[in-house]
């Protein structure tokens, strides 16, 4: 550094021919007096080298001299170092040990290393309200997410009266993708001239929205039309129910893509509407009605009061679309079928379908009304192995899928049950009163969560030994129920819940509750085997 | 074929085993299966963590010595054995 520099001072130097020009001092010359110099001395300059950043680069050109290509194989060339060979020889046996333990080696089956960080707390992300129906004294009866996962959709009207008021309600939806959220408005507000009593959102159109009134009605809102939301209903026909409508799904048709609206209600039928758009009109396209005398009898039930058995919660089987499962007012379980069934000794009732009875299995009832059923969503039936394949063409009903499911009703308890057998495999107490819907997550196969009369919303994990809930999730006051709650599909991690006084809370879970772990499947299989055949 | 290349095969031959590196403690890289830069990436990376394992084993008991660092990740595992002079990695794919 310092040759460098005084090169360049030394070259400033260098001869020039240039036209002196010189203007002598005067004054100066008489002024100076005589000049001597000493010596000089610096201290060495220390220097260090701190760091050194080049913010961009450019290369010109480069030349370099042609290697000499390696021809040796997969060596590098050279004579062999000293040492090298001793060094190989002592080394190659344990490292062969080594290698060959690895191989057969089950040390880290299943490990699975997280190094992403969790969070460990369940939290409340939006506490959304409507003005309107906290004003008239709505609860909020049903939540339901959108295909997408952004939009959420609350249902308002009454969970605890029975009377036919024409109180009117409302839908409201609100986009949680966007900035600026609004938790007291809502961004979108679909009038209902009766009480909501259940809404559920189609499976692939994320403008689509089927709901369910305490008139009987049902109708489908489509929320891309700036016009009238509504798209289709069923109207005061003599097809429509008769009772209050507890709980609308969408149902896939046999053409993929193509799905139609399955409700339920407490006049004891179910219904499937096929949406019509053209007309504006929902048209019944089958119709199932469930009568005492017509259940299975692997049931002991007493037949008192009405031959009608209401019909209060529905689920579908993910995996079998020809099965539906049905819970009654009175606490019945009942696995249904689409196709098959006799036709239903009821009067027609002017329907345009005639209705069949579809009930093939009865499960052990509960002990009060049931309020919610789900079906797990993970898939549960395994292959036999290749050499009894043969053997099983014939038809096996233990090929039908072993589904878990779930149900909740007022007894407070939720119980895990499989397709297959009457009696529950596992009975969780929940609460001590009642319990108004219990959902299985979406993302991990062991973890459901139930909305309680108490006003909280427990989650419970099935991998942890004891039976007590893995997070409870509390809002406000003690006495206002929760009344349902809907996992978000599309982000696990969500979890929205309704409350008595008009309010939906949306919760973040913690990332245990979500997380799927290794094994899992497994378990939830060893937990459906339980009552061995 | 020399002994190196002899003993390198036969490590080569075992079941799941996909490279062989061998180098000298100062980095510089004698031998090597993969091929050039990522074989200089390799132990420029692996150099540092060897160091520092001997350094490790040497303060918690003089007495003992280190004989490999393994390193398993999702996807292989790396058995590196060193002596004074030279190390060798192994790369390995368990076989689940």
């Amino acid at each position: 550094m310092r040759e460098h520099f005084l090169l360049r001072t030394l070259k400033m130097f260098a001869d020039e021919a240039l036209d002196p020009v010189t203007v002598a001092s005067v004054w100066r010359k008489a002024q100076q007096g005589a000049q001597h110099s000493r010596g000089c001395q610096t201290p060495a300059v220390l220097s260090d080298h701190a760091g050194v950043q080049t913010r961009f680069t450019a290369s010109s050109s480069t030349q370099t001299e042609p290697q000499e290509q390696n021809l040796q194989e997969g060596g590098l060339g050279g004579p062999d170092p000293p040492g090298l060979v001793d060094f190989l020889k002592r080394v190659e046996d344990p490292v062969t040990k080594e290698l060959e333990k690895n191989s057969r080696s089950h040390a880290f089956d299943g490990y699975q290393a997280n190094w992403e960080e969790g969070s460990d707390h369940v939290s409340l992300l939006h506490s959304l309200q409507h003005p309107g129906a906290e004003e008239s004294g709505l609860h909020v009866s049903a939540v339901s997410w959108s295909c997408t996962g952004s939009v959420i959709v609350c249902a308002y009207g009454r969970t605890d009266d029975g009377d036919w008021t024409h109180q009117k309600s409302c839908v409201c939806l609100w986009n949680l993708d966007r900035r600026r959220l609004r938790p007291k408005q809502a961004d979108l507000v679909l009038e209902v001239p009766a009480a909501v009593t259940s809404v559920c959102c189609h499976p692939e159109r994320p403008a689509l929205i089927a709901g369910g009134l305490y008139n009987g009605e049902v109708v489908v809102w489509d929320t891309s039309r700036t016009q009238d939301p509504v798209l289709a209903q069923t109207g005061m026909s003599a097809d429509s129910h008769r009772e209050p409508v507890y709980q609308v799904v969408w149902v896939p048709l046999q053409k993929k893509g193509d799905f139609g609206v399955l409700s339920s209600s407490s006049g004891g039928e179910v219904l499937l509407w096929l949406v019509d758009p053209d007309q504006g009109r929902l048209v019944l396209n089958a119709a199932y009605a469930f009568v005492r005398q017509q259940l299975p009898h692997s049931s002991s039930l007493k037949s008192r009061g009405s031959s009608r058995v209401g019909v209060s919660a529905l689920a579908l089987s993910p995996w079998d679309a020809d099965t539906f499962l049905v819970g009654s007012e009175g606490g019945l379980l009942l696995r249904c079928s689409f196709s098959c069934g006799p036709p239903a000794a009821v009067a027609p009732e002017g329907r345009s379908v005639a209705p069949r009875a579809p009930a093939r299995f009865c499960f052990r009832p509960a002990g009060g009304p049931v309020h919610s059923l789900h079906c797990s969503p993970f898939h549960r039936y395994r292959l036999p192995p290749p050499q009894t394949a043969a053997v099983l063409t014939r038809y096996d009903p233990t090929r039908l899928r072993r589904n878990l499911f779930i149900s909740a009703g007022t007894d407070g308890e939720v119980r895990l049950g499989s397709l297959l057998q009457a009696d529950p495999l596992l009975a969780v107490r929940v609460s001590d009163s009642y319990v108004f819907q219990a959902q299985w997550s979406p993302s991990r196969p062991l973890v459901f969560a139930a909305a309680t009369g108490q006003g909280e919303v427990q989650i419970f994990d099935l991998a942890r030994k004891s039976l007590r809930p893995a997070a409870t999730i509390r809002d406000g006051a003690a006495d206002r129920t929760a009344t349902c709650l809907a996992f978000n599909g599309a982000d696990p991690r969500l979890l929205a819940a309704g409350r008595s006084d008009g309010t939906v809370g949306v919760w973040l879970l913690s990332s245990d509750l979500t997380e799927q772990r290794a094994e899992e499947s497994l378990r939830l299989e060893q937990i459906a085997n339980q009552v061995a055949e | 074929m020399s002994e190196v290349e002899e003993i390198m095969k036969r490590i080569l031959s075992h079941k799941g085993v996909e490279g062989v590196i061998i180098a000298n403690t100062e980095g510089i890289i004698l031998r090597s299966t993969l091929e050039d830069q990522s074989t200089v990436h390799h132990v420029a990376l692996v150099q540092p963590l060897l160091m520092k394992a001997k350094k490790i084993v040497q303060d918690m008991d003089p007495e003992d010595e280190l004989t490999y660092v393994r390193l398993r990740t999702e996807k292989n595992e790396e058995i590196i054995a060193a002596d004074k002079d030279y190390f060798m990695i192994s790369i390995q794919t368990p076989s689940l």
